[in-house]
């Protein structure tokens, strides 16, 4: 177990079950005695006896099943070989690195392709494959490695999130144990730093990010941002943004033959979307980037004030955490709570995105 | 005799369901938060979606 303070809350990992804890400081003494005392009559004995004896033993309960060995292995991992008839092939360039994606069918290479097929090339030179499907049964994927995924057709965004994953392994060339976590975000660097942009779907953070990256920001990653253990740096991933129906209006000055690009219907909520191409990066050898701030994007339909203020750290973990795969190895766990401990957590509210784009200015210039 | 509460369900089934919680408790808060098992996009078109 891994602990830190962070504002005036107190984070502790569990390895057994790679969950986090937040807890404040009037719940932390229950947490600091449970953990002094494993046995339940000692840990009741030890806490004040003001407290009711429910109290002590729901605490003691929790802590309990926290501190259990659960399964968090991949449960769409295919233990045995599965054969995949591919024979047509899409070739895509990233930076140094070429791909081939074989696949069997239309359906499977859709799925994953939209968000990457602006890196297409026509050489057929690469340096890794990955194999998608779709049959009867779902999706499957095989990586580099021959390692294979199954997915059925409600579980589409754990095959694209996996292929995803796979090509930032291949881009830059790293397998899975070396990252840290996947996070729920979108980022945009200056060249020299990177800001974190999280906030639940709807909230604008896509929309900011693709106006960001026209006012001069470089785009790092969309949906999905990769956190290396290693050095905690935010690694690019050149992903085309996915905009909703509802903001194309305020994207679409930006983009040439905006009006051509194709729009695919998602679902009832989110209408359909278009998929708009990261611009390249100001500097194309450096694809890694520091982050010390992360913002909490809350955009308005009505007009309101610009604000810019201290993010409620329980809000932002909980976005930032239980909607992000994060590595289970308390090493990373532990890289990652001492990340957090030197973050500047803020929350924006905003309706108008130029001034938006100044809250950003003033909080990593663009150089 | 009692009447049986059926809304009541246990303190596992309610950690069950909640999956991340936040619990207000009559000493202060804390939170659970549980990261995803597997690589995860948000829901994006593809397949046979049709082109508009």
């Amino acid at each position: 177990m891994s602990e830190t303070y962070i504002d005036d809350y107190i984070l502790v990992y569990f390895n057994n079950s790679n969950s986090y804890l937040i807890l404040d400081t009037k719940t932390y003494p229950f947490y600091k005695t449970f953990k002094l005392n494993k046995k339940k009559h000692e840990y009741i004995d030890a806490l004040d006896k003001s407290y009711p004896i429910n109290l002590k033993t729901s605490f003691f309960n929790t802590f309990t099943d926290l501190s259990k060995k659960t399964n968090t292995s991949d449960p769409f991992l295919v233990n045995n070989d599965i054969e995949i008839i591919s024979n047509n092939s899409k070739f895509i360039q990233v930076f140094d690195q070429a791909l081939q994606i074989r696949y069997d069918s239309i359906k499977a290479l859709n799925t994953v392709y939209e968000k990457f097929s602006h890196l297409e090339t026509i050489s057929k030179h690469c340096d890794d494959t990955i194999i998608v499907s779709y049959d009867n049964f779902g999706y499957s994927l095989k990586n580099k490695n021959n390692t294979a995924w199954h997915w059925d057709d409600k579980n589409i965004h754990l095959f694209q999130g996996k292929f995803t994953f796979e090509l930032l392994n291949c881009i830059h060339n790293k397998k899975e144990p070396e990252w840290l976590g996947t996070f729920h975000a979108s980022t945009v660097g200056n060249g020299k730093e990177a800001i974190m942009l999280v906030g639940n779907s709807g909230s604008g953070k896509s929309t900011l990010s693709s106006l960001l990256m026209f006012s001069g920001y470089d785009l790092i990653a969309d949906d999905v941002t990769p956190m290396l253990g290693e050095n905690n740096h935010i690694y690019v991933l050149p992903a085309a943004i996915s905009v909703k129906e509802k903001s194309f209006e305020a994207i679409k000055p930006f983009v040439k033959d905006f009006d051509k690009l194709p729009a695919l219907y998602v679902n009832e909520t989110k209408g359909h979307q278009k998929f708009i191409p990261p611009k390249p990066l100001k500097n194309l050898n450096q694809l890694d980037y520091p982050c010390r701030n992360v913002v909490l994007v809350r955009y308005s339909h009505k007009p309101i004030k610009t604000t810019l203020k201290k993010g409620d750290i329980k809000i932002i973990l909980e976005e930032l955490i239980s909607e992000s795969w994060l590595s289970h190895s308390e090493l990373h766990a532990k890289s990652f709570i001492k990340w957090l401990s030197k973050i500047s957590f803020h929350e924006l509210r905003y309706h108008h995105s130029n001034e938006a784009i100044s809250v950003f200015n003033n909080l990593i210039p663009l150089v | 005799m009692r009447k049986k509460n059926k809304n009541k369900i246990t303190r596992k089934e309610a950690l069950k369901t909640m999956g991340k919680y936040a619990a207000m408790t009559a000493v202060g808060t804390f939170m659970i938060l549980n990261p995803n098992r597997t690589h995860a996009n948000s829901a994006v078109g593809g397949g046979d979606n049709p082109i508009s």
